[in-house]
């Protein structure tokens, strides 16, 4: 590393200066009547999280209940599953359905760990996207009870178990 | 008298490929007094307008097709043909997991937002880049803001020169 510079390169300062005023706005530090205002915006939002996922859920439960007896999921198939979870993993705790995040993590990690098709994963993918769909279905917001907590330790055992 | 942030000055590019989360951030930053959002749900478009220019302020998930966010950020900080290789960029992820962290950030991202996200996080990383912005460290291996946060006390000629665990003089 001997004779390569290290920079350093003050920032222009130039969108501070165009935003940051004495009049107008919100704080630097949000107040707690402004924190209000912009949870209002997602919770406006909320309704269109459920129909939105729960169309989701809904299409993949036709698409493995479509699925022939004993056909393996396709790896396109898996990569969905992939995709539908990442997503539902990202927004339920912005929404207050964070057992929703930790189901859909739990089905995230179990799809990506497949290397190889076996006859379980359309069960183990099938068991969280109806767990998903009853916390969906019943509103269950925040992190639930006992049961959702057995519940969610199941999946994850069951993951663990039939890879 | 203290300081506020009238974000109808600042100019977004938001960058999402799921509608709902694009959306919902859209509001979040139309609530707060944006009027110049600019929305991308793939790289390509994404890339379309940062090449345009005119953007103060990124906001983008990791998981893009066909590219990454992080090809994104190696765009603006690396290439040649960036227009402005200090335009900050927040990466705002559901691939929360600490990889994913230390990658953004060692590929110049600004700020990491794990989603799901509360408005408050949100809020608090885009308060630092305007008001607060970091210095920009240009390296043989890294370009990008300075990683370190805190200043601390160093009694010694050079720092990164010095071995790790070395006793301190």
């Amino acid at each position: 590393m001997a004779g390569q510079k290290v920079q350093i390169i003050q920032p222009s300062g130039d969108l501070r200066k165009r935003a940051v005023n004495f009049k107008t706005g919100f704080g630097v530090v949000l107040s707690a009547g402004e924190t209000q205002k912009l949870q209002n915006v997602v919770e406006k939002s909320s309704e269109k999280f459920v129909r939105d996922i729960g169309a989701t859920l809904r299409k993949l439960r036709e698409d493995l209940a479509a699925l022939p007896d004993g056909e393996l999921l396709s790896l396109a198939m898996l990569q969905r599953v992939g995709n539908d979870a990442i997503d539902i993993k990202g927004l339920g705790g912005t929404f207050k359905f964070p057992l929703l995040t930790q189901i859909a993590k739990s089905l995230h990690d179990y799809v990506l760990q497949i290397k190889t098709p076996s006859a379980w994963n359309a069960v183990i993918v099938g068991h969280h996207i109806d767990a998903l769909y009853v916390v969906l279905a019943q509103r269950i917001t925040g992190f639930g009870g006992q049961i959702e907590s057995e519940l969610l330790a199941a999946l994850r055992a069951a993951s663990a178990k039939y890879k | 008298m203290a300081e506020k942030i009238d974000f109808s000055k600042v100019r977004f590019l938001i960058v999402d490929p799921n509608g709902l989360a694009l959306q919902m951030l859209n509001d979040i930053l139309a609530m707060l007094g944006a009027n110049y959002v600019r929305r991308a749900t793939d790289y390509d478009k994404a890339m379309a307008v940062i090449k345009e220019g005119g953007i103060d302020i990124v906001i983008t998930e990791r998981d893009l097709t066909p590219l990454s966010g992080i090809d994104m950020l190696d765009y603006i900080r690396k290439d040649p043909a960036s227009r402005d290789r200090l335009l900050p960029v927040i990466v705002l992820t559901a691939r929360s997991e600490e990889p994913f962290v230390i990658e953004a950030r060692d590929h110049g991202a600004n700020e990491f937002v794990a989603k799901p996200y509360t408005v408050d996080s949100l809020y608090k990383r885009l308060a630092a880049i305007i008001a607060f912005p970091r210095p920009y460290v240009n390296a043989p291996t890294y370009f990008g803001p300075e990683r370190r946060r805190r200043q601390q006390p160093f009694n010694g000629p050079d720092r990164r020169g010095v071995d790790p665990n070395a006793t301190p003089r």
